[in-house]
């Protein structure tokens, strides 16, 4: 039995080790992860581990052994998912349903490390996503507008 | 190959992984686990029936710095390896993790992972090949320091009799006048045509004091004689000097083992773009 966090509640799984855990996700009836390239290069399969956005199609179950993982679905409870759709809207980003996971928490992820991203690092950041439904232009307005939105946020506080 | 008898064996110390190692064999040391995950597409996942996990092992995710080297854990994962700062890991080997995969894949690959992922050589071989990195090796007895270019092999012998795997990867941190990195194939990924080169120069008044050359790929090199036939020259170098080394270098480059193709031209053309920095 493998022990994790799994967005907020201790969970128990039994899997073969080998077994991703993308695919353990979906017998929590997780399904915001997707699955895609399972190749960790298109990101539709990306989570929070320990609060990294990592694609959760290379991870095999044995590794998340005593981590904590937040997919999508709890990530949306939150401020931050708030202000990133809310400036992904702002911006013209379009969300297909099959990318938005990985887009929205690697914007997360870049926001927490740099809340004022240059393109350049937006590139970085998103190399690891493919998306053919949104312009690229889009997408480093969709995240400032995000950084802007979270910034105001922190200084209401 | 994974199944539901495959047993994933726990340790949270270096003395308990070289317990495991001593008496359980045919144990697979698993870090990261991204380049083994890489090559495979398969709904399961392939590991061989006894797995250990030790990427989370406090004593292999440290590094300490002193003011002649700068030693990381094996098990550090590249993206803590940034956050350490341009200024603390050399310019060469920053570089080069920096073009590594996305960073998401950053924050779960660890260094001693990506230098000891068999077949291809990842992309910070060549740069610690060239930094003259040491390896500290550890096997269920003992443990001991051993020259990156010594320990690797280009026929794929670096596996003893005995498990072992690598502890610490100490660089040293010497500064470089000219720290040149390349990387050839698609960015970001790795595919059969990926490979690196790196290439260092130390001057001291207008002499060659030290040159570095490595290239890794599906083969690696460095020839420390083919360095040594360019120290002590007068910089800057004429072209006829390049010439001269560019028609040794072919001879140290060994054809058997690296024959006529596309990654030879490669490395032959960032030779020589390199040595004309020199001119």
């Amino acid at each position: 039995m493998i022990p994790f966090t799994l967005n907020g509640s201790e969970v128990f799984i039994d899997a073969n080790p080998g077994e991703r855990l993308v695919h353990v996700l979906r017998r929590f009836g997780l399904a915001g992860t997707k699955e895609g390239c399972l190749s960790g290069k298109c990101g539709s399969c990306m989570v929070l581990l320990n609060g990294n956005a990592v694609p959760s199609c290379i991870i095999p179950i044995f590794q998340v052994k005593n981590t904590t993982i937040m997919t999508i679905e709890k990530f949306a409870e939150t401020d931050a998912y708030a202000d990133i759709v809310e400036g992904f809207r702002l911006a013209g980003v379009s969300m297909c349903g099959f990318c938005n996971t990985g887009k929205i928490l690697t914007a997360h992820t870049l926001l927490e490390e740099n809340i004022k991203p240059t393109k350049q690092d937006i590139n970085n950041w998103f190399s690891g996503n493919l998306c053919r439904c949104t312009s690229i232009d889009d997408l480093y307005a969709g995240v400032r507008q995000a950084g802007l939105l979270r910034r105001k946020r922190d200084h209401g506080k | 190959m994974a199944n539901r008898n495959s047993t994933v064996y726990q340790a949270s110390t270096i003395a308990d992984v070289q317990s495991i190692l001593k008496n359980i064999s045919g144990v697979s040391i698993v870090a990261g686990g991204t380049e083994i995950v890489r090559r495979q597409t398969g709904r399961t996942l392939h590991f061989s029936p006894n797995i250990l996990p030790v990427s989370r092992i406090a004593e292999l995710t440290g590094v300490a710095k002193t003011e002649r080297y700068i030693e990381f854990g094996s098990c550090i994962t590249l993206k803590s390896l940034l956050e350490l700062g341009s200024k603390n890991v050399p310019d060469i080997l920053y570089r080069a993790v920096q073009g590594i995969a996305s960073p998401g894949i950053r924050s779960l690959a660890t260094l001693g992972g990506n230098i000891a992922a068999k077949g291809q050589r990842l992309c910070a071989f060549a740069p610690l090949l060239a930094l003259d990195a040491r390896l500290e090796i550890r096997t269920p007895t003992e443990a001991y320091w051993i020259p990156m270019a010594r320990y690797f092999s280009n026929t794929g012998k670096e596996q003893s009799k005995e498990p072992e795997f690598i502890s610490k990867i100490r660089v040293p941190t010497d500064a470089w006048e000219i720290s040149e990195y390349r990387r050839i194939g698609k960015p970001g990924i790795v595919t059969d045509t990926t490979a690196t080169f790196a290439f260092l120069v130390q001057s001291q008044k207008n002499v060659l004091a030290d040159i570095r050359i490595a290239y890794a790929g599906k083969f690696f090199f460095r020839r420390r004689e083919f360095e040594n036939l360019m120290i002590g020259r007068s910089l800057p170098l004429s072209e006829k000097d390049i010439d001269y080394l560019m028609d040794k270098a072919d001879a140290y480059f060994d054809k058997n083992l690296f024959p006529p193709s596309y990654e030879r031209k490669c490395l032959f053309n960032m030779l020589e773009e390199s040595l004309s920095m020199l001119v």
